[in-house]
């Protein structure tokens, strides 16, 4: 099984070396991996039919909790038959469509690298390594979007792809992450045995948001979908597989997982109906307003993956089965359709329906496989779409009370226009009158019409013959959403009964509707004059915003100015001391055990202040000096005062230093230039007092502090002793700490050597002038 | 111990050689003596470490590997230092004297067991580096880099020496041991001063590690600096600062969390927000990178939020795989830089065309950058995301996610430009040392990615 999982992982590591050899006529062996990947999942269809699951256990990083734990059930199963077969269509349908390119081989290693991501997403049983998988689905889309990179639109659309589908997952790996921390370990199948206490926890909402964004963004719900029609400017087999049959499910595939560890609650199912409906609505609405014919299947897709994120919502047995016979349904047809369009394009060199008609005279083979893949979408009887859209029906017809109505409504109104829309991309190209100009056009190579025919006729074969795959498949997978037996084979023939008038009024309706509307410009350009209440729209303002308020915040705070820097540093600091003084309650100050103030230190405060209001008042440099010196040496009397006369000292020698060098330096600065107008003094003034006074108030508490004398006392009692001196002072700075008396003067000559280089300097200067 | 005389000798060594001209010497020199550093760290592991010299320095397991991880991380840079300054400036022993000196300052700061040597460690680390920041006497933007990270230095330095004194004052003591004891056993009584201590180291750390709003210095002085000089400030420096923020705060702080959790946990929201907006509109990759590395800083201060016992570990990973992606990212810039005379996005165009595998090993550093699954960087989100979900600090992550998705959008424009637009451009001409850089780098953050259990366990 890991093989299985990582083979696609090996092969594409091994495209970079060996992918040249791979280019040309060999291409088509690479479609060897994924057939046989379909051929090993099948054989595990006779264990899941009898109701057993297979588990894989690989210790990978226990520590945290990553383990490469593969857990194969029937929604697994579904979903890995779903990837390796329509993968294999896809591979084969690629070694035509891009023959000859110059990067084929690079696409085939994407390719894989993908297919091998998507299978570890489904088989996963760790969350942690289903998320890993997960967010590598999105960077081999990102490189497979980004693929025809000539071109500016597409490189666009691809990041904007992945910002929104990787950003989405960073949420979706917070809500695993949490759901893990409170289960106590990252199995899923574990978490189910807990999901009593997950869904009573008091962080169950945010959970569910959490997960409900990883999920939302990666199937292009509303209003994250916007993401999916840019992407469409991959190379079309990427769309066809990545976009609308295999990737973009895997938000469903999350959903219809975690529904027995998170769901069946109110929190669960209002999100997921409310969101689903109101992006299938809105999107299969847009959809027949397209006239480009992927934009067309882009905007069905997106209302498709509504109208599954909306039966999960629901949320009965019924609803369940509806939603995982619809996940094969939808992939069927519209896999079918995006390879015929891209045979289209392919021959034509448009996508445009206003102008593509009548194409089934030269491209038989290929408006076969469009026309049953329309009536597949259509639901026609005797299409597996029929039954698909029976189980919806039902699946809203049996819900209670008012909801029944409104829900139905919903699904009759999406199922009516994704008709038309599936009308207009598999049927209109095909009809009409042929253009003279695409006389000239011959069937193309039998891979490129083989495999969306293929998926076409299947449309039909399980339309007519659903026993082949109801019980084998989607009674196992609704079984792994719904956590208990579910048996209900699927009919064809229901009888007369609502569901087929519901059948029924959407086919007559959708079908008018088809034949009323024609697509045009016009009515494609009417509908985007809207445009500016899109989400895309909305999202793509807020960026420009951002990057206003980032552009406006970068110019004003990173202006490179060091005193703004110093400002704001300063006002920090002043404010996080502030709220301390604030949350710490009453400040206690108190001056009983200060020692009295003497006429002497008045004297030289009032120099102090007379320094500080000189330096800040006065127009030339020197004087500044001059009064910060007169600052420096009122310490060093603060010092004498206070008996450190060894303080006092070091404190005169480096004042008068810097006033030496403050002196040298002055003169050879540019002239004195007031930069400060009334607003920046007066705001500095209140900056600088707040920070003296945080100093100040600091200072005091240290003073209130009990002063821990055993040092003071220590030197009293051993100077003599120890050092033979009498002299305390002395004793301590040439003996206790004779060391840093020598360093001291050691920075002090080193200090004059630059006072000494800078008077050379200085006469070196002159003499140039 | 041994290893930190080792680097000292090593420095004085290389500064004569410079004086006797030995110019070809210095380089297998220098990196002689940091895989011998490297040797010595080896042997003293897995002993049990005891503060060593009063107290002083402790090598216990937390020092060794933050250490080794210093040491190699400069061993890298040495290797793209071949021929950088040759070109610049004949004094280049000078260049990997200082580098080397810088270095021990960094050992100090992971490996302090007394806040004097904290002290003396970010000094000389600091010194060290305001000299190599405008190591290029004609370039202005180089000199105004030096001159800014001096002044801003100086000024932390100055909080940093008062919330000792403050601590000092409360405890009596340097000794972290001893700082432990009077939390410990002060529950109640412990002084004002030493939360008004706490504070003011905070604020002088985060200064050093570059984390808002103390930041203001970084982008100026990582783009004005000479790009090697930013490389190991952006990795080494930041290293040591985180490393020894961790060991202050898990050593002594740990029962006033209350008091100081709530003020970093605002630091870290504002420091993700600050990096990452300024990030987005960078038209330079170096401005980029620079403003980037804030939001790494604030992701690195997750592992303090909320600290624990698998703090030292989240702090590990993390700061190995930023720095390891930092380290491609700015060392490709260098050689974009020579080939096309730009630093802007536009001059990656079309890069992976004609440099496959250097564009690999940038998109695997970028990618790594992002935190995408596979990579280190991913392992590290992983691992501080979830260290904090353990704490419940939900509020924390969700804004965290927003920036992780922000981030995607910038790194990527980097892997866009090489690998999707089109230019005909000539192939960069990748030198032997960078080839083996790059391809260690890139290999040790893969191997890391997809097998990390080498590097949790460690300490």
């Amino acid at each position: 099984m890991l093989l299985a999982v990582l083979a696609g992982l090996i092969v594409s590591i091994l495209y970079i070396p060996l992918g040249k050899y791979l280019r040309g006529r060999l291409a088509v062996l690479a479609a060897l991996l994924p057939i046989g990947l379909f051929a090993y999942f099948a054989s595990f269809i006779p264990t899941i039919q009898a109701g057993q699951h297979v588990h894989f256990h690989h210790p990978w990083v226990p520590s945290l909790g990553i383990n490469l734990d593969f857990h194969l059930d029937g929604l697994s199963l579904l979903f890995s038959l779903l990837i390796t077969g329509i993968g294999s269509l896809v591979f084969l349908y690629t070694a035509s469509y891009l023959k000859g390119h110059r990067y084929l081989d690079k696409f085939y290693g994407y390719l894989c690298l993908f297919m091998a991501s998507m299978l570890g997403v489904v088989l996963s049983d760790n969350v942690l390594l289903l998320f890993i998988f997960w967010e590598l689905t999105s960077i081999s889309s990102f490189f497979l979007i980004g693929f025809n990179n000539d071109d500016a639109a597409s490189r666009k659309s691809s990041i904007i792809a992945l910002c929104i589908t990787m950003g989405g997952g960073f949420f979706l790996m917070v809500g695993l992450i949490l759901m893990g921390h409170l289960s106590g370990n990252y199995s899923i199948q574990e978490m189910m045995s807990t999901n009593e206490y997950l869904k009573s926890h008091a962080l169950y909402g945010l959970i569910l948001l959490l997960v409900f964004i990883g999920a939302f963004t990666k199937s292009a719900q509303f209003p994250f979908h916007f993401w999916l029609p840019g992407a469409m400017r991959a190379p079309t087999p990427v769309s066809a597989y990545l976009h609308s049959a295999t990737m973009v499910k895997a938000g469903i595939y999350l959903l219809a997982r975690l529904q027995p560890v998170l769901g069946g609650t109110d929190y669960w199912m209002y999100p997921l109906i409310v969101v689903g409906g109101i992006t299938m609505v809105y999107s299969a609405f847009h959809s027949i307003f397209r006239t480009d014919l992927k934009s067309i299947l882009a905007y069905s897709t997106i209302a498709a993956l509504g109208m599954l994120v909306f039966l999960i919502g629901i949320g009965t047995a019924e609803s369940l089965l509806a939603a995982s016979v619809f996940i094969l349904v939808h992939a069927l047809y519209k896999a079918s359709l995006f390879l015929t369009a891209g045979v289209i394009d392919h021959e034509t060199g448009t996508r445009d329906i206003t102008q593509l008609s009548g194409l089934r005279k030269v491209l038989m083979p290929v408006s076969i496989a469009g026309i049953l893949a329309a009536l597949s979408s259509a639901g026609l009887p005797f299409t597996f779409g029929f039954i698909g859209k029976d189980l919806i029906y039902e699946a809203t017809l049996h819900t209670a009370g008012i909801l029944t109505a409104i829900l139905t409504g919903l699904a009759v109104l999406t199922n009516i226009l994704l008709l038309c829309a599936g009308f207009l991309a598999g049927i209109r190209p095909f009809t009409g009158k042929l253009p003279d100009r695409f006389h000239g056009i011959h069937l193309p190579h039998g891979l490129l019409w083989g495999a969306p025919l293929l998926l076409a006729v299947l449309g039909v074969v399980f339309g007519c013959a659903p026993f082949l795959v109801d019980g084998i498949l989607f009674n196992p997978a609704a079984e792994a959403m719904y956590q208990s037996a579910i048996d209900s084979p699927l009919k064809i023939w229901h009888g007369f009964n609502l569901v087929l008038l519901l059948s029924g009024i959407t086919l007559v309706v959708g079908t008018l509707l088809y034949v009323v509307r024609k697509p045009s410009a016009a009515s494609l350009a009417a509908i985007e004059r809207y445009n500016y209440l899109s989400p895309k729209h909305i999202i793509g303002q807020l960026a420009r915003y951002a990057r206003k308020i980032s552009i406006y915040y970068t110019g004003t705070l990173h202006n490179g100015y060091l005193r703004v820097y110093l400002l704001r540093i300063i006002i920090t600091t002043v404010l996080l001391f502030a709220i301390r003084l604030f949350m710490g309650g009453p400040i206690r100050l108190s001056i009983d055990h200060l020692s009295p103030i003497s006429i002497y230190e008045v004297v030289v405060a009032a120099i102090l202040i007379a320094a500080v209001y000189i330096t800040v008042t006065a127009s030339s440099r020197l004087t500044v000096v001059v009064a910060t010196s007169v600052l420096g040496y009122c310490v060093c009397l603060l010092f004498v005062f206070y008996s450190a006369p060894d303080l006092a000292m070091t404190q005169f020698s480096i004042d008068t230093l810097t006033v030496v060098l403050f002196v040298l330096v002055l003169f050879r600065l540019p002239p004195f230039l007031n930069f400060a107008n009334r607003r920046t003094r007066i705001r500095d003034g209140v900056v600088a007092s707040a920070f003296g006074l945080m100093i100040a108030l600091v200072a005091i508490q240290v003073l209130n502090q009990p002063i821990d004398t055993e040092v003071s006392q220590f030197y009293g009692d051993n100077a003599y002793t120890l050092a033979k001196g009498r002299n305390v002072v002395n004793v301590i700075l040439v003996d206790f700490r004779g060391l840093d008396t020598m360093f001291e003067i050691v920075v002090l000559s080193i200090a004059a050597i630059g006072v000494v280089s800078l008077l050379k300097l200085r006469l070196k200067a002159s003499e140039k002038e | 111990m041994s290893a930190i005389i080792t680097l000292s000798l090593l420095a004085i060594l290389v500064l004569y050689l410079g004086l006797f001209k030995a110019r070809r010497a210095l380089l297998p020199v220098s990196l002689l003596g940091l895989v011998a550093t490297v040797v010595l760290y080896g042997v003293q592991w897995g002993k049990t470490a005891e503060p060593l010299y009063s107290g002083m320095v402790l090598f216990d397991h937390f020092a060794v590997v933050f250490s080794v991880v210093c040491v190699i991380l400069t061993i890298l840079v040495l290797l793209l230092s071949k021929d950088y300054f040759d070109k610049s400036s004949p004094h280049v022993a000078e260049y990997y004297a200082l580098l080397l000196f810088s270095l021990t300052g960094a050992v100090l700061v992971v490996s302090f067991h007394n806040l004097a040597m904290l002290f003396i460690g970010i000094e000389i680390m600091s010194v060290a580096l305001y000299i190599l920041a405008g190591i290029r006497k004609k370039d202005f933007a180089s000199n105004e880099a030096a001159l800014k990270y001096f002044l801003m230095g100086a000024y932390s330095t100055g909080f940093l020496l008062f919330g000792i004194a403050l601590l000092y004052g409360a405890s009596g003591s340097f000794d972290l041991a001893a700082i432990k004891e009077y939390v410990v056993s002060n529950p109640q009584g412990i002084s004002p001063l030493f939360y008004a201590g706490i504070l003011l180291l905070i604020v002088s750390l985060a200064f050093k590690l570059g984390a808002a709003p103390f930041h203001f210095w970084t982008p100026d002085v990582y783009d004005g600096s000479p790009i090697l000089i930013t490389i190991f400030m952006a990795t080494v420096v930041k290293t040591a600062a985180i490393a020894g923020f961790l060991r202050l705060f898990y050593f002594c702080f740990i029962p006033l969390q209350d008091f100081w959790v709530p003020v970093l946990l605002v630091m870290t929201i504002i420091t993700l927000f600050v990096g990452n907006l300024t990030a987005i509109v960078q038209q330079s990759v170096k401005r980029m990178l620079a403003y980037s590395s804030i939001s790494h800083a604030g992701y690195l201060l997750f592992a303090i939020v909320a600290i624990g016992a698998t703090s030292a570990n989240s702090v590990l990973f993390y700061v190995t795989a930023y720095s390891l992606s930092t380290i491609i990212g700015f060392g490709s810039l260098i050689l974009v830089k020579r080939a096309t005379g730009s630093e802007h996005f536009e001059a990656f165009n079309g890069l992976a065309k004609k440099n496959p595998y250097l564009s690999l090993a940038i998109a695997i550093a970028m990618l790594s950058l992002a935190g995408i699954p596979l990579t280190a960087g991913f392992v590290g989100k992983f691992m501080m995301f979830s260290g904090v979900l353990a704490d419940y600090q939900v509020l924390l992550v969700v804004l965290a996610v927003i920036n992780a998705a922000m981030g995607i959008f910038y790194y990527f424009r980097v892997i866009v430009a090489m690998y999707f637009k089109p230019l005909d451009r000539d192939a960069i001409v990748v030198s032997g040392p960078y080839r083996v850089v790059f391809f260690l780098a890139a290999l040790i953050t893969l191997l890391l990615g997809v097998y990390p259990a080498w590097l949790t366990g460690l300490i």
